[in-house]
């Protein structure tokens, strides 16, 4: 450990095994603060409008919401693509980071995937409630039916349907994975019956012997393995719901590694959202260090320049292609025509905020961090709502062109999903760890290993 | 159990109440019923029924029959031939016989079969606000307080009518009739006694048209001959080659019609400036040495401006050219000294006998007998002691000065007819429902004079009288059947005396139902000229209509709405629902202004804008229309209603009529203008009228097109790809549409929405951009030149839609449709996305609850569509298969021309033409072989079957210099 390490540690101080763990299970067993409880019951409350506009939705109609037609898809679509958007950094985390040797990882992983799974869910919503008849959603799955009949495969959307299923699947089951030696601790420690049942039920009897420890290892690479490419993947298929149609605006090669990218970008920005006042309120700065978030930032800093590359490969392409809609589309349309504001919006927050991140001093300021992080993600939010709305405003037919404004079920809906996924996030940061003690107790090992090492015999 | 078993046909609560129940008992009775709905057993009726086994030769169940009858609107007839399904009328068409229609249709007459499912319809005789009967009404009519008797109805055509009102007449001394239409033809036919003493009717023959010019006149939309005279313009307008010459349409008008929008040149001028350039007309061919009548002094003095002298010396100059093959046609809404000023001109360029012929008036009574300001000095002297209003709705449609309602309100006995309760019913005692036409008979007289039938294809729905009914009972006829009214007076018509003579009357009257019209009962042509000099009445109107006006305000020009005419129509949705040909307005009427005024007054679209003449006010929403006149601002009738018991209508727009003036005139001289700080959201379909460079409606001077007729090379032919084309035999499917003559009348957009189930969204849903129309009108305006072009489901080969759907809901099919299964859709949506033309709709709700009389007009030929489903123009699909069916079963192919869809059926040009790609001698082949033929947007690659040509102007060369975008 090179002395520039040990000054900028990823776990501050030398705890032993016993203390580590100690206080990283306390948020399990501890009582719910009141900052806890009153954010718990903003989310339940939030939760509930969810699922009353979701009632009043799929009762009444997709007219409830302000589609129309050209613009037949709006916020329904754009959430679906922000929500799946932000889960790929927990993938990004736990897999690829994994498969890279990043040890940094570690405190935050299970943090991160969690994060994923939620999103997940908050996304998975949407390609079911955006359909003109969801009862019928499962026709978009391959299943020997009656009528003999099977999904058009050209199309993206069962592309969409076996992405979004495998990446639940797959995040769940590394999740899952990943928390069952954990499981077992709490069984050993629950302090009471109730839980030490629930635990150990959960557990799936882990004993951590040896053997078990080297088919956990196996099986943890095997499924890290399975989710990499997922995080490419996934987005690639929900960008080419957009890429393989005709759309001026949509018809663009590069969406796949752009999406990919500021899926990525926006994952990250929501991970530190959640993890600045986490480990604040639950004490664990020495866990979860400056340097942790220092190093977000600069992934942030990359991936945010490679979706202002995106945007300047499009621009480009644009103009060069000479094609009057696509022209239209860049250069009139979304700078100056509806909802204009977003695209500014969509620029200043996506491109200009990342460049604090060049200053050192700058992308270690957790107030900072906080405030960028969530503008990224509404410059994000904003990137989706250009590439949807804007573009179907402003298509081939000047005759079609209309403007779009989202109802109140619109917006309840996505202060539903942001209210949904808090809850789910706080159930999760009360029941479970959410950083890994086993793999935490690993790291600590291997890091006063190193220590010792550098130290020397004395 | 005490009684036997239960059957399966038994209903099982029957059963259960019968027998004491008892746990095992239950419990069989329980497995038996389990037993029964797995069995799918339903529940047979406890009564006998009987299959049908006698049926009617002519009736088959799903094979549809077809009716002759008649439209009358405003007294003249358009015969019509009406499908019904197993009783109940559910399409109209036009009579491709009948001369009105040759096949065409407008849009008011496609929508008139909502009108008789409407759920508003009066439905009840009321006296006083309470229930009562026809019977007590007709008691009633049979036996009049004293007094005179006044009737109030539309003009009339109507032999029986006319029969019916002289027996009136005879009956009952001192009877007056108002004939009433706020949109009537009293000029017309003033002007007429102007120049020949007598009111004759003027019959367009516009197929012997070189030059037509329209002063003041929609002749191809709103005009009551539209129908016809566009059918007949087209003919001349459409080109099969460069080399053919079309009709040069020269037009002057405030606002856009379809006529103008069509005009080679278009003068927008308020309609107060037509009599000028009339007279400038008229002055200008005297000076070229045509036969005119001597002018007074003051025609001298008009002083016209150049580019307006310009316009009138060049249309003289072509009118001359073109002596005995041109036509100048006058305005409803111009004074009578326009009408007759323009009958002198088409005397003087040999118009008369050639393409103008005159003929005894088809109205009966043209220049009317009493009018409305008549009525209402003589009800409140109490001269009237029973007034009956049928038909018409004078409260509403009446100046406001005239106070009509009081008026009514002083009659001792008042009784109103109404098709739906009305403002006019409100000052009447007694109220009666009206049987629609589709439930009445009657006769009727065409525009050029053929005795038209009205037969009934359905019972009265609410066993309502019709007007014949009810005059009758006036006439001392109670007790009488529409029907035997009807036969009696054309017993001796039909048929001569003599032995056989029933039977010979009976075979005449069913041929006569069977066509719907009497052909060779058209009036004769007069031969009549224009007096040597002009009358003195005409030289007094001249000298006060072309004196300088007083102040040069604003003028306020009123005119009849394509949708809902003079107001009566109101409660119709899908008129309500129809975009207007210039303004794509829907669901309300707008102050209609030029750009240049907007911008000097600073309205936004929708700003409400007070208006005020003399002491009528008004407010008004304000939209800016490209091309309208300065100096005028347009307002359509019909809106504005006070009708709670019409609900579609309600409160639907603004009532023009409060800014009549006293004299009924819908010019109204002088208006002031003040905006008002609100705002109101108007809905319209088309937003944006400029295509951006994006050659998407091509158009054309002829001298271009004949210099480079490939012009439209890039919007057809093969293009590179790297998919295989599909290959497809058998027949396949295509449509081809000539906007050269296409007027954007709307008519095929209701028609496709008759046909097919198209639902109503209203004005909420149209302002969110959620129209159903599966068939829309797209505008563009190119330095205020106008192309209609219908846009439908292109139907195309290589469809972007059909591969992004992910449940193989759309789908191509083996004859070249692109198909959509509406029970496969899950409504995702992405079809709409994909589709560059933006044809596709979407059921935001479900459009059809609660289920009104309305969804009886529902074609069953065609599925009404769930929520959440998407849906578009499937070529008529029904009607493909249909016509396959019928040849398969008669062991032939399938005839070129045999399959028409519902849009070209209605056009009254024969603008849409569809058919097969593979019968080379149909227009639809034909015209897509011309070189003006284009696909829109041909570059992505769509291929579509549908196929546009390319619009044709023929601008004067003497008038042209400063237009070189066509």
């Amino acid at each position: 450990m090179t002395p520039t390490a040990a000054a900028d540690p990823i776990l501050v101080g030398a705890p032993t095994p016993g203390e580590l763990q100690d206080q990283l299970l306390a948020t399990t067993w501890g009582q719910g603060g009141r900052g806890w409880r009153i954010a718990f019951a903003i989310a339940g409350a939030l939760t509930l409008l969810l699922f009353g506009c979701i009632a009043y939705t799929v009762a009444t109609g997709i007219g409830v919401w302000g589609n129309n037609v050209p613009v037949a898809w709006a916020f329904g679509i754009i959430n679906f693509v922000w929500w799946i958007g932000i889960g790929h950094a927990g993938t990004f985390i736990s897999a690829i980071l994994y498969l890279l040797e990043q040890r940094w990882r570690t405190s935050i992983n299970r943090f991160a995937e969690a994060m994923t799974l939620f999103a997940v869910i908050q996304a998975g919503l949407f390609p079911l409630l955006h359909l003109g008849r969801p009862w019928f959603a499962y026709w978009l799955f391959p299943y020997p039916s009656v009528m003999g009949v099977w999904p058009q495969v050209r199309s993206a959307l069962p592309w969409d349907a076996a992405a979004i299923t495998t990446y639940f699947t797959v995040s769940l089951l590394f999740w899952f994975l990943g928390l069952v030696p954990d499981l077992a601790t709490l069984r050993d420690h629950a302090p009471t019956r109730r839980r030490r049942i629930l635990y150990g039920l959960l557990a799936l009897g882990w004993r951590g012997s040896a053997t078990a420890w080297r088919h956990y290892r196996a099986a943890y690479l095997i499924l890290a393995g399975i989710a990499t490419p997922l995080v490419v993947s996934v987005h690639s298929i929900v960008s080419s719901d957009f890429a393989i149609g005709l759309t001026p605006g949509w018809h663009s090669t590069i969406f796949p590694p752009f999406f990919v990218a500021g899926a990525i970008y926006s994952g990250f920005a929501m991970v530190l959202t959640l993890v600045i006042p986490t480990r604040a309120a639950f004490r664990l700065k020495n866990v979860i260090t400056v340097r942790h978030l220092e190093l977000c930032a600069c992934l942030l800093l990359v991936t945010g320049l490679l979706v202002a590359y995106g945007y300047t490969v499009e621009y480009f392409i644009a103009w060069y292609s000479g094609d009057e809609a696509e022209r239209y589309q860049f250069f009139h349309g979304r700078p100056f025509g509806p909802g204009s504001f977003v695209f500014w919006a969509m620029l200043a927050c996506n491109i200009l905020t990342p460049q604090l991140f060049w200053s050192r001093r700058l992308r270690r300021n957790v107030r900072v961090l906080f405030v960028a992080s969530i503008l990224i993600n509404v410059g994000m939010w904003a990137e989706r709502f250009v590439i949807i709305v804007q573009s179907l405003q402003r298509e081939y037919l000047p005759s079609g062109w209309r403007g779009y404004a989202p109802t109140w079920v619109d917006l309840s809906i996505l202060a539903g999903t942001l209210g949904f996924f808090s809850l789910l996030f706080l159930t999760f940061l009360r029941l479970l760890p959410f950083v890994a003690v086993a793999e935490m107790k690993e790291l600590r090992a291997e890091l006063a290993h190193e220590d010792a090492a550098h130290r020397g015999p004395a | 159990m005490s009684s036997p078993s239960p059957s399966l046909a038994e209903p099982l609560t029957d059963v259960l109440t019968r027998v004491e129940i008892r746990r095992r008992d239950a419990l069989k009775l329980l497995g038996a019923g389990i037993a029964l709905a797995k069995a799918g057993c339903m529940q047979a009726p406890g009564e006998e029924v009987l299959p049908y086994a006698h049926k009617m030769p002519e009736l088959s169940p799903g094979a549809p029959l077809w009716y002759a009858t008649s439209i009358v609107l405003d007294g003249y007839a358009t015969g019509v031939v009406v499908e019904s399904h197993e009783g109940r009328p559910t399409k109209i068409e036009g009579n491709p016989a009948h001369p009105a229609s040759l096949g065409g249709t407008s849009a008011i007459q496609q929508a008139s079969i909502l009108d008789l499912y409407d759920p508003d319809r009066a439905r009840v005789v009321e006296l006083a606000g309470m229930p009562s009967s026809w019977a007590r009404l007709a008691e009633q009519l049979g036996a009049l307080p004293p007094g005179p008797l006044w009737l109030v109805l539309p003009p009339q055509s109507s032999p029986l009518v006319a029969g019916l009102i002289a027996r009136i007449r005879e009956g009952h001394p001192g009877t007056r009739v108002v004939y009433h239409a706020p949109l009537g033809r009293g000029a017309a036919y003033r002007g007429a006694v102007h120049a020949f003493g007598a009111p004759l009717e003027v019959q367009l023959d516009l197929t012997r048209a070189d030059v037509v010019v329209a002063l003041d006149a929609d002749l191809l939309g709103a005009m009551h001959g539209a129908v016809r005279w566009a059918r007949d313009f087209a003919a001349r307008r459409h080109l099969d080659a460069p080399t053919d010459t079309p009709v040069r349409l020269y037009a002057i008008e405030p606002m856009v019609t379809p006529t103008g929008s069509l005009a080679d040149h278009r003068l927008a001028a308020p309609a107060r400036d037509v009599l000028p350039v009339a007279t400038a007309l008229l002055s200008e061919l005297g000076r070229r040495g045509r036969p005119v009548p001597p002018l007074p002094p003051v025609a001298a003095s008009v002083g016209l401006p150049p580019e307006r002298l310009r316009w009138v010396r060049a249309v003289a100059d072509d009118l001359i050219a073109h002596a005995g093959r041109s036509a100048v046609v006058v305005g409803d809404r111009q004074p009578a000294a326009c009408h007759a000023l323009g009958h002198w001109i088409n005397a003087a360029v040999g118009a008369l006998g050639a393409t103008v012929r005159l003929t005894a008036a088809a109205l009966d009574e043209p220049l009317g007998d009493a009018t409305l300001a008549d009525l209402a000095a003589a009800a409140r002297a109490g001269q009237i002691g029973t007034a009956a209003v049928l038909d018409c709705n004078p409260v509403y449609a009446s100046p406001p000065a005239l106070a009509i309602e009081a008026a009514l309100r002083a009659v001792p006995l008042t009784v109103h007819a109404t098709p739906q309760v009305d403002e006019t019913s409100r000052a009447c005692q007694w109220t009666a429902p009206l049987a629609h036409y589709l439930e009445a008979w009657g006769d009727a007289r065409a525009l050029d004079g053929t005795v038209s039938f009205v037969q009934p294809l359905i019972r009265p729905l609410y066993g309502a009288p019709s007007t014949v009914e009810i005059l009758a009972a006036l006439a001392g006829l109670r007790g009488k059947t529409g029907r035997a009214l009807l036969r009696e007076p054309w017993r001796p018509r039909l048929a001569a005396a003599g032995p056989a003579f029933d039977q010979a009357f009976e075979r005449a009257w069913t041929a006569a139902l069977g066509d719907g019209f009497l052909a060779g009962t058209a009036a004769p042509a007069l031969p009549a000229t224009p007096t040597a000099a002009l009358p003195a009445a005409l030289v007094a109107e001249l000298d006060r209509a072309l004196a300088p006006p007083a102040d040069d305000r604003l003028e306020l020009a009123l005119a009849g709405s394509p949708a809902v005419h003079d107001g009566r129509f109101a409660d119709n949705a899908w008129l309500q629902e129809l975009p207007q040909p210039m303004t794509s307005l829907t669901w309300s009427n707008a102050l209609l202004v030029s750009p240049r005024l907007a911008d000097r007054l600073d309205l936004a679209d929708g700003t409400v804008v007070r208006i005020r003449s003399g002491d009528r006010t008004l407010l008004a929403p304000a939209l800016r229309v490209p091309g309208h006149a300065d100096g005028s601002v347009t307002l359509e009738l019909g809106y504005g209603r006070r009708a709670p018991d019409q609900p579609i209508a309600d409160g639907v727009g603004v009532d023009g009529f409060a800014l009549l003036g006293a004299d009924g005139a819908l010019i109204v001289p002088a208006v002031d203008l003040a905006a008002t700080g609100q705002r109101r959201r108007l809905a319209r379909t088309q937003l944006e009228l400029d295509d951006h460079g994006r050659d998407l409606a091509l158009a054309a001077r002829l001298d271009d097109y004949r210099r480079d007729p490939d012009f439209t090379r890039e919007h057809r032919g093969p293009l590179p790809s790297l998919l295989p084309v599909p290959e497809r035999t058998g027949l396949q499917w295509a449509m081809t549409i000539d906007t050269t003559i296409c007027t954007g009348c709307s008519a095929c957009v209701i028609a496709c929405q008759a046909e097919n189930n198209v639902p109503v969204v209203g004005a909420d849903g149209v302002r969110r951009g959620r129209a159903m129309h599966w068939l829309r009108i797209d505008r563009y305006v190119a330095r205020e030149r106008v192309v209609h072009q219908p846009m439908l489901c292109q139907h195309c080969e290589m469809a972007p839609c059909e591969y992004v759907c992910p449940v193989y809901a759309t789908s191509h099919s083996p004859d070249g449709l692109n198909e959509m299964t509406y029970n496969r859709c899950v409504g995702t949506r992405f079809c709409s996305n994909n589709c560059p033309y933006k044809v596709r709709r979407f059921n935001w709700f479900n459009y059809n609850r609660p289920e009104t009389t309305a969804a009886l007009q529902h074609n069953p030929d065609v599925t009404v569509r769930d929520r959440g489903v998407m849906e578009k123009c499937t070529y008529c699909v029904q009607r493909i298969r249909g016509a396959e069916i019928q040849a398969r079963m008669e062991r032939r192919d399938v005839r070129p021309g045999e399959v028409v869809t519902a849009c070209q059926q209605a056009c009254p040009t024969g603008a849409i033409q569809f058919g097969a790609l593979g019968h080379a001698d149909t227009p639809m082949v034909k015209w897509r072989q011309q070189p003006r033929a284009y696909a829109v947007l041909h570059d992505l690659g769509t291929r579509p079957r549908t196929m546009y040509l390319a619009a044709i102007r023929n601008p004067n060369p003497a008038l042209d210099n400063d237009e070189d975008e066509p």
